[in-house]
């Protein structure tokens, strides 16, 4: 028995074939690397891949082995550079107005291929770390942080409120 | 043990020379970390924090081996908004701003990661950056001004120039 052939997943130039959130964007950036280190562009608003400004800046780290999610917000978008490690995020589009609603979608962030992701506001997203050392990200939401009153809605992982099988490998807390 | 003390010695005089004397308009701010057992947040740059009049537009990450220094360079048009992410870092100023109330100035800053910091380095003033470290040092830089790729803003001169006036070890080696 040969099995069952494996579906398209990339074309020839290397670009996904699976769908993706409506509003997400991955932009791919560049790292030059000399002698005494590398150089990363994060964020440049003439990239023209999102409309909204630069206002504050953090960054997190996720632990081997462990997830964080999931997660959503309604007034700001996440704009997510990897800095260090891989991450898997997987999203699920729960807006009821989205050409994409109900849409599953999985896409890894490494040092092999760095880039930008935006993450429009609606959409649950989760980030698990399938790397082999704590990764760092960067986020650049397009809203200060609100420590009184967050714009952040959870549910756990196993949630029966997303559609979404997640598999044993995604634990956190 | 030796090399250890050295740097604690290093940090503790470089705390006491941020609260004294720095280049005008350079600012040293302490970053607050969470953690939990997932991991951790670091917020970098919050317009509240009141550090600086420009708001956020650009952001980009460098990094440094070991042994590896950085500089000496200089902005005519941006200030420079450092904050360590990974790493130990020493990063020496030496301000020739003529009008400038420290002009002559040279100090050194240690930042390091059981101590995060943002750094404001104004327009103007000579900086260049070492690693102390034993790992490649992470740091994330918001300028002022997004790069402008055809013509930077950016001026440098070597490590061991004796244009500038404060000078700095033989440890303080690039390329």
């Amino acid at each position: 028995m040969p099995g069952k052939r494996n579906p398209q997943t990339v074309t020839a130039d290397g670009d996904r074939v699976a769908g993706i959130p409506f509003g997400v964007v991955v932009k791919p950036v560049r790292t030059h690397v000399d002698a005494r280190g590398s150089l990363m562009e994060m964020y440049d608003p003439r990239w023209g891949v999102h409309s909204g400004e630069m206002v504050y800046a953090y960054a997190f780290t996720i632990l081997p082995g462990c997830a964080k999610g999931w997660g959503l917000h309604l007034e700001h978008d996440d704009r997510y550079v990897l800095v260090r490690g891989r991450m898997e995020i997987v999203f699920y589009d729960a807006r009821e107005d989205s050409p994409t609603h109900g849409l599953e979608a999985y896409v890894t962030m490494s040092e092999f291929e760095r880039c930008l992701i935006t993450i429009p506001s609606g959409i649950w997203h989760a980030n698990r770390n399938i790397g082999e050392t704590e990764l760092i990200v960067m986020n650049f939401p397009t809203t200060v942080y609100d420590h009184a009153s967050p714009d952040k809605f959870t549910l756990p992982l196993d949630t029966k409120e997303i559609p979404v099988e997640l598999g044993p490998g995604w634990v956190g807390f | 043990m030796l090399s250890c003390s050295l740097v604690f010695v290093v940090t503790v005089a470089s705390c006491d020379v941020v609260e004294r004397e720095l280049p005008a308009g350079a600012r040293l701010h302490s970053l607050q970390m969470s953690s939990d057992h997932t991991g951790s947040r670091l917020d970098l740059y919050d317009p509240a924090w009141g550090l600086h009049q420009d708001s956020l537009v650009y952001a980009h990450v460098f990094t440094m081996l070991p042994g590896c220094a950085k500089g000496w360079g200089l902005h005519e048009e941006h200030d420079d908004r450092y904050a360590l992410l990974r790493g130990t870092i020493e990063i020496a100023l030496y301000d020739p701003r003529e009008q400038a109330s420290s002009f002559g100035l040279g100090v050194r800053v240690v930042i390091e990661e059981s101590h995060r910091q943002l750094l404001i380095i104004p327009r103007g003033v000579w900086h260049a950056t070492r690693n102390l470290g034993h790992n490649e040092a992470l740091i994330a830089d918001f300028p002022t001004r997004p790069y402008r790729h055809q013509n930077p803003d950016k001026f440098t001169l070597p490590l061991d120039t004796p244009e500038i006036p404060y000078q700095l070890g033989p440890e303080w080696c690039g390329f």
